[in-house]
């Protein structure tokens, strides 16, 4: 009987032990894992085109996987009041206290009548580019979640709006939304978000123009393309080209009241021009 | 019911296959309702001679008779009952459950087997193990189990590769006293074993094989007739005391009160027991020792 | 024809309680579940996620699943010899290849059962409605499956269980990447090894037909009789592999 109860108290002393023994080593173990290298950057992934294959099928999961790190890499890595790793990526990136506010260093515009990039009341929204170099990782990490899932349409808004608006990624933002754009032909966001790009951060209405109207035409397209581009269509001098583009637009929606204002925009043209335009 | 002509198999083994032969031209002749015991020491090629005759594995040359049906037909495996060496079942099935499986195998009606099923299990000592499912079986009880479905089906002939193998000595009894009333119905049984003294109790005929050889084949009614190798005679002495020399023939074991005498054979037995009497001895026994199973086994080895 | 139904009665019996396909399935239903949780974190996506996630868990379970219990009973029958009393009953060697397929495929489609139903209440919980068009992906997941069985059935008549597990599992994966095959002779039409690597292409399982998995969950348009198709492959195939297995079966000398 004695015999056992040693051996009982044997165990209990040997089980608090070890509890004990791992609590303290965890710790010490903890005091190397700061802050900091939670926001240790991505390692090295493998090239898009061989996750494809090395996922066996799975591309699904693995693109939906990226997706999760995508989101969860750029809160961390974005200069927001609410980013509890502010203080550390301040110190980190040493931001100054004011962010910056500079225009998008782009190509002059093609068409300078209405580069919106100028228009003050637009610079906090769209050209703050606080978190400006913060997150070097998140475009190839949406570049290989849309490579696994070209059809994942998410990614691509993400990548070429909200992203851009932040770190002021143009070119990548534009590189994003043109691959989705090409595998997408039935998805209206991806022309819709590339004519916003061209009109907001290239002042390119004219490329904007013909994205937009391709927006217009794709299934599902909400209302609003065509009110957008209607309101833009108005600012252009080139009347031809908002004659075809309206015409294109009345052929394509069964809208009966989309078809009344086509017809009066269209006749207050003619009202300004030549007989020969009405003709056509 | 069972007969082999010419049976040969070798297998190729070992890195740069050899041929080792298994079985060489092994004829046998198994007559219906006997009882014919197997034996030979382990490699000698009895599981493989088994195994050809149930078209496990194929004889290089030499034909295989079923009740005169060629062995490979469907129809001549349906006559047979097969208790493996070491059986083993599917894990979760039941003992029930296993029995039905191998009784539709064989295609009995069902109200056939779910009558036999219960008998058969209390047969074999598994009664009240129905419902258990076979992981849980000892050693023994698959044995049991093993020959309950050997038997569903109701076979003329059965083939048992080392039925007894695992049994505790009650089991052995129990499958001999099983395989007598087997012959009494009339059945075929075909078995092999290491266990000579089970061989001596149940069969009628015997078959020694070695090195794939059938070296030996005699029925036990002439083992038993030929070859007395001596006789015992056991005797005491009243008050008397032995005497001094044996009578011719014979060596003993002396003692105060009593002696053994072994005599060489009928002849000399006959003096010793005069010798004792003349003596004033008074015989107690007299034993003939014939040759058993083992010796002319172990004789078979050595050649 | 009767005897293969007795085998695969009593093959489904067997596989059906194995206590660790049953840990499996759980697991599968769990994963699932835990979709829900984890897609939070998607932006959203949430639906996405949850379908992604379930039909990908269905896939590879099903998979493990089948290949474990396929496994199992080869080991019972090679290793324990319980073939020898299947043999050795008036029953042919083929009877029993086809019987023991037919009782596995019947496992595997109670455990593919009960993980549409699962996938099927998460998606409602997630949704409010039912995709049906899920139905369309765990129907190729299915045959992909019994694929890859006719595979592990096949290699478990000539070699020992371990060996079949894991040629099994090299077999998924070059079927997912045979794909590659035709690609590169496509690509690279001038390359002197184009023909072995087009026989290739046609002798290995070309997994990747049925997958439709994206297609279903983003609800796009399957070219015409992607399924269809994808069914009868299946089909052909694995008779294929078991007229194979029942060949080599019906010549082997048994240990």
């Amino acid at each position: 009987m004695k015999g056992s109860g040693f051996t009982f108290l044997g165990l209990i002393f040997a089980l608090l032990l070890s509890s004990e023994a791992i609590y303290q080593t965890q710790n010490r173990l903890d005091v190397y894992r700061t802050p900091e290298k939670a926001l240790e950057e991505m390692v090295y992934l493998p090239d898009g085109k061989v996750l494809k294959w090395a996922s066996l099928g799975y591309t699904n999961v693995l693109a939906d996987y990226l997706w999760i790190k995508s989101v969860l890499y750029f809160g961390r890595h974005t200069a927001d009041d609410d980013n509890p790793f502010f203080d550390i990526i301040k110190k980190k990136y040493k931001l100054s206290e004011n962010p910056t506010e500079e225009t998008p260093k782009t190509a002059p515009s093609a068409d300078s009548s209405f580069d919106l990039r100028h228009d003050p009341r637009l610079h906090a929204i769209f050209y703050d580019f606080r978190s400006r170099g913060l997150a070097p990782f998140i475009y190839p990490l949406l570049e290989r979640v849309v490579i696994l899932d070209p059809h994942f349409v998410e990614p691509y808004i993400f990548g070429g709006l909200y992203v851009l608006m932040d770190t002021g990624q143009i070119d990548e933002a534009f590189h994003l939304l043109e691959f989705g754009y090409q595998h997408n032909p039935d998805r209206w966001e991806l022309p819709y978000y590339l004519a916003f790009l061209h009109l907001f951060y290239r002042g390119d209405a004219t490329t904007a123009l013909n994205y937009l109207k391709d927006a217009v035409v794709r299934p599902d397209a909400p209302p609003f393309v065509q009110s957008l581009s209607l309101a833009l269509s108005r600012r252009l001098n080139k009347t031809t080209v908002v004659v075809d583009y309206l015409k294109g637009i009345y052929s394509s929606t069964s809208d009966p009241d989309v078809r009344n204002r086509i017809l009066s925009v269209l006749q207050k043209i003619n009202a300004d021009r030549r007989p020969a335009i009405v003709a056509r | 019911m069972l007969e082999l002509q010419n049976v040969q198999k070798s297998y190729a083994t070992g890195l740069f296959p050899k041929k080792v032969p298994a079985v060489r031209g092994l004829s046998l002749h198994v007559h219906k309702g006997e009882v014919f015991a197997f034996l030979g020491p382990n490699g000698a090629g009895k599981t493989t001679t088994i195994k050809l005759i149930l078209n496990l594995i194929f004889p290089d040359s030499g034909k295989i008779f079923i009740d005169g049906l060629p062995h490979q037909q469907k129809d001549a495996r349906k006559k047979v009952g097969y208790l493996p060496d070491q059986p083993y079942f599917y894990d979760y099935l039941t003992a029930r459950e296993y029995l039905i499986f191998s009784a539709q195998l064989y295609n009995l009606p069902r109200s056939l087997y779910l009558e036999r099923i219960p008998d058969l299990l209390e047969k074999v000592g598994l009664q009240g193990k129905e419902k258990l499912q076979l992981r849980k079986f000892s050693r023994g009880m698959l044995q049991r189990l093993g020959f309950a479905q050997a038997l569903i089906h109701d076979p003329d002939l059965l083939i048992l590769d080392e039925p007894m193998g695992g049994l505790d000595p009650i089991g052995r009894k129990e499958f001999r006293d099983i395989i007598l009333e087997l012959k009494e119905q009339g059945k075929t049984i075909f078995f092999s074993s290491h266990i000579l003294s089970d061989a001596e109790v149940i069969s009628d005929r015997v078959g020694i094989l070695n090195r794939g050889e059938l070296v030996r084949q005699t029925s036990l009614a002439e083992i038993f007739d030929l070859e007395v190798e001596s006789i015992e005679i056991s005797c005491r002495w009243n008050g008397t005391p032995p005497p001094e020399e044996w009578p011719p023939n014979c060596t003993g074991i002396r003692q105060e009160q009593q002696s053994t005498v072994f005599a060489s054979d009928e002849q000399s037995a006959q003096q010793a027991v005069q010798w004792v009497l003349e003596n004033k001895g008074r015989i107690v026994s007299v034993t003939p020792h014939r040759k058993t199973l083992e010796d002319i086994f172990m004789e078979e080895m050595q050649n | 024809m009767k005897p293969i139904w007795i085998m695969a009665k009593n093959t489904f019996r067997e596989t059906i309680r194995d206590r660790v396909m049953y840990n499996i399935l759980f697991f599968a239903i769990f994963i699932i579940g835990i979709s829900l949780v984890i897609s939070s974190w998607s932006l959203n996506q949430q639906v996405k996620l949850v379908k992604d996630f379930g039909l990908a868990a269905m896939s590879i379970f099903g998979l493990l699943i089948a290949i474990f219990i396929g496994i199992r009973i080869v080991y019972q029958d090679t290793e324990r010899r319980t073939i020898y009393m299947l043999v050795s009953k008036p029953i042919g060697r083929w009877q029993i290849i086809l019987g023991k397929y037919t009782g596995l495929l019947l496992t595997v489609l109670v455990n593919v059962v009960v993980m549409t139903i699962s996938l099927l209440m998460v998606d409602f919980l997630i949704e409010t409605h039912i995709d049906w068009g899920l139905l369309s992906a765990v129907l190729l997941i299915f045959f992909e499956i019994m694929v890859v069985i006719a595979w592990a059935l096949f290699f478990s008549v000539f070699t020992s269980p371990m060996l079949s597990a894991i040629l099994t599992v090299l077999i998924f994966i070059i079927g997912h990447l045979s794909p590659a095959l035709k690609l590169f002779t496509q690509l690279h039409p001038e390359n002197t090894t184009n023909g072995i690597l087009l026989f290739l292409y046609r002798v290995l399982p070309n997994l990747e037909n049925f997958n439709i998995k994206t297609a279903v969950v983003e609800h796009l348009a399957l070219p015409p009789g992607a399924i269809t198709n994808a069914v009868l492959y299946g089909l052909a195939y694995s008779t294929i592999l078991l007229i194979f297995s029942a060949q080599i079966l019906e010549r082997r000398n048994l240990k």
